[in-house]
């Protein structure tokens, strides 16, 4: 079936090898080529992972010199890409300071040290805008990245609590929105990721350098830079011989859910918690008692609780925290009073694993800790760090790095379709391939080994980790196996990526703060059985009386209430209570429309499904607005004559324009547009930076370079491409279309549809692409190091694949070039869900819909709500608002916002006419014929799709009285 | 005077058998309200052009005559449903059969009977979503992989996605899952036979186990056997989770099509009720036919 097949290249190695020899023969000069063969793929080079190494690793090798310089560079004296812009009165500062944005770009200083030693960088500044998202900026100190953790740093803004928690309609407490404390803020450089509990460290001799601040995303200002000696911070034996021996006053005990005062992340907020023994209890209802939680795993998130002591003296401090997600493994967090680490002690502390709520107070073996602290008001800090498992997650990392680059060399050399019978030679034709699989044995061992010394057990995850030192411990043994266990191997690099995930997830949830005034012992609660018992039976009562579809309202009660209407959403309860709270405290006071929202699941809403919304619409209870539907439902009902036409409303023209004007096409019917778009994707190539360039393969601007440059190269070095079993790209790139202009009868016996269904059937016959391959997986393993994707797999890989970052880029579709030279592009599938008012038998309340759909899809509002959404949901998450502007505004990566707004040039979507929702399984069962089955030839099989779509058009067409109406006309 | 002495009897009648048919009544309401009358309104609907938004509309036989003789899908699904019956109703009925006689002779056999039994509790939905870990279409499915590394095949068999195979897989997985019910019924049966009858055959000169099952067993379960083949056959007829989850709805070139994935397709997807309840209507005269002859069968 496939003309390029990876099987017989070993014989294509002997005939090398063969012709080498020949020419050895032959000619002595030809001696030479014998060095050239190896480099035909056989020899790998060393591995390496990052393009940096560790700053662990970089200061193993240097020993600590306390320099003595301090320096604040000038900002007039920075030099920029651009001419670099100055401002004043930024955040109530007089002083002026200097704009870093996507113009100005990198920024550089010079400074001279008298003297050498490790020096820290520490920068006063303010995030600009209101995206919401913190600013990335990295550093290179004498024009390049001292190490890894240097390439990208986060400079975060401040958020904390909009308002007061509030009680809604079903007595579920409502927290206050996060909102962004805007000003001015300092931070001595640190890592992202949590990797350290110190600032970055960077040993520099005397004399001339320089400093740059590279641009990676969103503008900031800058008020000051400075270069200090690092000190390591005292050990609490040195600090406390100098406490004063005053005791302090009180047993003092905070909800940390109400003493926070700020934090950078709003991901971290206030939590739920259903133990009686939590305060203030919940009692079925939900009530925000607690903080962090899941939410609050991830290095780098800080919350800043302020609290007030009494008097002067020495006070212990006690946490109430609960750690019961991670299984058998601590989490960390450095604690900080008053914005400065008191001791060394403090820098990483441990939270163990335990499915109860612990009380615990901060000391070690030796004893608590004492705190000397002042009367007033103290800010306590909490990071998370990952403690020692950085250790373990940055070898973890390198093993994954290690493991996709052994793969790659092993898929090279069997081939996309490995014989399992066949002996590949592994370990002579990938000469590193022993050492590096001996490497990943030892390196996993050891992993496995500080897991277990740090969590005194034997978890879920460390018995993995035996398997998989099991597995390739019996690969070493017997290599011949590796081609018919490459699956293990794919699997392994998978498990390895999870956890290299997981073990960074620290998560940690807090209920109170006890400040305890000297030896004052700590009072220590948990629940009792009887309590638990008392609290579920109260939850299972509240279970008959509680409505759990309602989302609850927070309306406040001097709203006036003109109208009410009820809206369905398809989507979680949590996206449902974002939106009702926006509502309430944004459109509701100012329409006085109420809105009512129901939770739907989305399965139960789309077309084709025995379907709620049909049977509440049959039933006269249909919702008036539904949000989130499927984007073939509302032209489906408009047929049943069930929407409302939105185009009636006189401002509609102007709201079309905050969408892409392509989206409204499968909107529209007839004359009328039954629904506004909500959500948008898009579909674009993706590939794998590192193994094209590694294979010198191109990337294909239009199909003819993917045919004859980009698919040989990739079977050259065993690799496949992934094309989606889309039909419509084909189409519409070949000037197709499915239907004809008046929608009664197919397009696809016309010469283009022909021409493009030949094309998209040899795509998997003669290219043999493969038709069921998962991309994502075999996208991370490099076998699949091109191909077509979507913005789900966009999220996935940037959420789910940590291994990736950097090594990963978007490139438009290759297109089909005309004569004239220009490259059509054109594909469709962009539109997401969509939004639609339902017809009810009076039409008083559409106005009110209307107002409800335009405020909607309003640009501010779908930012704040995206901003929710991912606050919440995390980058998962991230909605993909069909808002153009909204979209726009959404924290994307420079270059790949490039390529998604050159595809939206492109979008053509796909109309909806009568009885099209069959249509799309003759063209599916055409293919099926074609490349599955391979019984029909690809013209008999579009010849037999095209004789059935056109029956089950007509079909519908009768059925709702056009077909007649047409013929009539036409006779 | 006959009619008086008629009603003075079913009076008396009333009066003596009342409690009788006390206890029927919750049963027989139910009945009728959620099995005889809907069953009646399929057969009203068939006759009707109905979409669910307008009134339905009177067009006689019309949906029989389109169903019968201009729709190729419908034959194509009432070929794979009777492929699907003829295979996986015998076949899943004498497994049970057997299965249920072995157990019976076995120690621990309530262990036995749960893990048999547990298949067809569990939804099938769930089921085929685990079998298609075995029939997945990608070289790591698990027979796939299987076959690849011994040779046989060169490269992924698209299990779900042939044609060609989409049924064989079907009736495996359904296999699999239709012995449990019968099985269960089957075990009762074989154990409510008179354990004194054995003893009397052994000395009437029975001289194996299968001259047992053939001369006393058999004759004793036939309630249970006739039961189980009512059920084995409504099953079969009424196949849907797991052509759906194996094959998708519609499947690939219509090769996972059934009877009721077609009725579905009318009702749900294209939202033609009248056609789809005489869809319905065929499939309860075919289910309804084919078990009274099973029934004259096995009586025999």
């Amino acid at each position: 079936m496939s003309r390029y097949h990876g099987k017989p290249k070993p014989l294509k190695w002997l005939a090398l090898a063969a012709a080498v020899a020949l020419l050895i023969a032959a000619c002595p000069v030809a001696a030479a080529a014998q060095e050239q063969a190896p480099e035909s793929g056989t020899v790998t080079e060393p591995v390496t992972s990052h393009s940096a190494p560790y700053m662990s690793t970089v200061l193993a090798d240097e020993s600590y010199v306390r320099g003595s310089d301090e320096i604040s560079l000038p900002l007039r004296e920075a030099t920029g890409e651009a001419p670099l812009a100055y401002q004043a009165a930024v955040h109530g500062l007089e002083q002026e300071v200097l704009l870093s944005d996507e113009t100005a770009g990198d920024i550089t200083w010079r400074f001279t040290l008298q003297t050498a030693g490790w020096y820290t960088i520490r920068v006063r500044y303010a995030v600009m805008g209101s995206s919401g998202s913190s600013a990335a900026r990295g550093v290179q100190l004498d024009g390049k990245v001292p190490y890894f953790e240097a390439d990208s740093l986060a400079f975060d803004r401040a958020f904390c609590n909009s308002g007061e928690t509030r009680v809604n309609s079903i007595g579920d407490e409502v927290r206050p929105s996060m909102e962004e404390v805007a000003g001015w803020q300092e931070i001595t450089l640190r890592d992202q990721n949590g990797f350290y509990a110190t600032p970055l460290v960077f040993p520099l001799v005397a004399g001339e350098h320089t400093v740059t601040l590279t641009y990676l995303s969103q503008t900031m200002a800058i008020a000051a830079v400075e270069i200090l000696p690092y000190i390591p911070t005292e050990s609490y034996a040195v600090v406390s011989a100098a406490y004063p021996n005053v005791k302090g006053e009180g047993l003092l005990t905070f909800q940390a859910e109400d003493v926070m005062a700020s934090t950078n992340d709003p991901v971290v907020r206030q939590q739920s918690a259903a133990d009686p023994s939590v305060q203030p209890p919940s009692d079925g209802y939900r009530v925000y008692n607690t903080l962090g939680g899941n939410a609050w795993r991830q290095g780098g998130q800080t919350v800043n609780f302020t609290f007030s002591v009494p008097a002067d003296g020495l006070y212990r401090i006690a946490l109430r925290v609960m750690q019961s997600w991670n299984d058998g493994i601590a989490s960390h967090r450095t604690i900080a009073i008053d914005g400065k680490v008191p001791f060394s002690e403090l820098e990483t502390v441990r939270f163990d694993y335990n499915t109860r709520w612990q009380t615990v107070t901060l000391g070690d073996e030796s004893g608590d800790f004492y705190f000397y602290l002042k009367e007033g008001e103290h800010t306590l800090s909490m990071t998370v760090t990952l403690g020692p498992l950085t250790e373990i997650v940055q070898t973890l990392f390198n093993d994954i790095t290690l493991l996709s680059e052994m793969l790659l060399e092993i898929s090279k050399l069997t081939g996309n379709d490995p014989d399992p019978n066949y002996d590949y030679q592994f370990f002579k034709y990938i000469p590193t391939l022993e050492r590096d699989l001996n490497r990943l044995v030892d390196d996993i061992q050891e992993q496995y080994d500080a897991i277990y010394d740090l969590s005194g057990k034997a978890t879920s995850m460390g018995s993995n980790f035996i398997s998989i030192v099991k597995q390739l411990e019996s690969m070493i043994k017997d290599p011949f196996t590796i081609a018919k266990r490459y699956n293990q191997l794919v699997q392994a690099q998978t498990n390895l990526g999870s956890w290299y995930l997981e073990l960074q997830s620290q998560p940690l949830l807090i209920d109170e703060i006890t400040v305890a005034a000297g030896d004052t012992p700590v009072p220590i609660r948990n629940s009792t059985l009887w309590q638990r018992i008392v609290s579920t039976w109260k939850n299972f009562i509240l279970s008959f009386t509680k409505d759990y579809n309602n989302v609850g309202g927070v309306l406040d009660e001097n709203t006036v209430i003109k109208d009410t209407i009820r809206v369905w959403i398809a989507r979680g309860t949590e996206w449902a209570e974002v939106v009702k709270e926006m509502a309430d405290s944004d459109f509701t006071p100012e329409s006085g429309v109420q809105v009512n929202i129901n939770v739907v699941p989305a399965a139960q809403l789309s077309a084709g499904s025995s379907n709620v919304l049909m049977l509440a619409i049959t039933s006269g209870t249909a919702p008036d607005v539904v949000l989130g539907i499927t984007n073939t439902s509302p032209v489906e009902f408009a047929i049943r004559d069930s929407v409302v036409d939105l185009s009636q409303f006189a401002d509609f023209k102007k709201t079309t324009e905050r969408f892409l004007p392509e989206l409204f096409t499968p909107l529209t019917y007839g004359e009328g547009v039954y629904a506004l778009p909500e959500t948008m994707g898009f579909t674009c190539l993706f590939y794998r930076t590192d193994v094209l360039g590694k294979y010198n393969i191109s990337v294909p601007n239009t199909r003819d370079e993917l045919y004859n440059k980009t698919l040989p190269q990739l079977f050259e070095n065993g690799l496949t491409y992934y094309q989606t079993p889309d039909y419509t790209p084909f189409l519409y790139q070949h000037g197709g279309a499915y239907y004809t202009e008046d929608g009664m009868k197919t397009a696809l016996d016309t010469p283009e549809a022909y021409a493009a269904f030949k094309e998209y059937t040899e795509m998997f016959t003669h290219y043999s692409s493969p038709v069921n391959a998962s991309f994502f997986n075999r996208f991370r393993t490099g076998e699949m190091p091109i191909g077509i994707g979507n913005y789900s797999l966009y999220l996935q890989l940037s959420t789910a694949a940590p291994e990736l970052v950097g090594k990963w880029a978007l490139a438009p579709l290759p297109g089909l070039q005309d004569s004239t030279g220009e490259i059509n592009r054109s594909t469709g599938g962009m539109l997401g869900e969509v939004d639609m008012i339902l017809k009810q038998d009076s039409d008083k309340k559409y106005g009110c819909c209307w107002e409800f759909l335009k405020w909607w899809s309003d640009e501010d509002v779908q930012r704040t709500y995206a901003r929710e959404n991912e606050a919440m949901v995390g980058v998962e998450a991230r909605w993909n608002t069909a808002n153009v502007n909204a979209f726009l505004s959404l924290d994307w990566n420079k270059q790949d916002l490039a390529v998604i707004r050159e595809q939206w040039n492109w979008a053509k979507e796909t109309p909806v006419v009568l009885g099209s929702a069959y249509a799309g399984r003759h063209v599916n069962n055409a293919f099926t014929s074609v490349v599955v089955a391979g019984n029909m030839s690809v013209r008999d099989a579009l010849e037999n799709a095209v004789k059935n779509i056109n029956r089950e058009l007509r079909t519908k067409q009768e059925e709702y009285g056009v077909y007649a109406d047409k013929t009539a006309k036409g006779g | 005077m006959v009619a008086k002495t008629k009603r003075g009897g079913f009076g008396r009648f009333i009066r003596t058998y009342w409690k009788g048919y006390a206890f029927q009544l919750p049963f027989v309401v139910l009945f009728t309200v959620f099995v005889i009358a809907p069953v009646l309104v399929a057969f009203a609907l068939s006759l009707t052009d109905y979409n669910m938004f307008q009134p339905a509309e009177f067009v006689g036989l019309k949906n029989y005559e389109l169903l019968f003789v201009d729709d190729n899908v419908f034959w194509k699904a009432m070929s794979n449903t009777l492929i699907y019956a003829v295979i996986v109703g015998p076949l899943g009925y004498f497994l049970s059969f057997f299965a249920a006689w072995v157990l019976n002779q076995l120690k621990m056999r309530n262990a036995f009977a749960l893990a048999f039994y547990a298949p067809s509790i569990t939804s099938s939905i769930a089921m085929s979503t685990v079998w298609m870990y075995f029939f997945s279409s990608d070289r790591y499915g698990l027979i796939n992989n299987v076959l690849l590394e011994v040779g046989l095949i060169d490269e992924p068999v698209l299990w779900n996605q042939n044609p060609k195979t989409i049924m064989l897989v079907i009736i495996i997985i359904a296999v699999w899952m239709s012995m449990g019910n019968g099985f269960l019924v089957f075990l009762a049966g074989l154990q409510n036979v008179d354990k004194s009858l054995y003893e009397a055959g052994a000395i009437d000169g029975i001289q194996n186990r299968f001259q047992e099952l053939k001369y006393l067993t058999l004759p004793q379960m036939k309630p249970q056997l006739l039961f189980g083949a009512i059920n084995a056959i409504t099953a079969a007829f009424g196949v849907f989770d797991i052509a759906v989850s194996v094959a998708g709805l519609p499947s690939p070139n219509y090769a996972g099509h059934t009877l009721v994935t077609h009725l579905y397709d009318y009702a749900f997807i294209r939202f033609q009720m009248g056609y789809a309840s005489a869809v319905a209507v065929v499939v309860f005269i075919l289910t309804f036919a084919v078990g009274r002859v099973v029934m004259r069968l096995l009586r025999e």
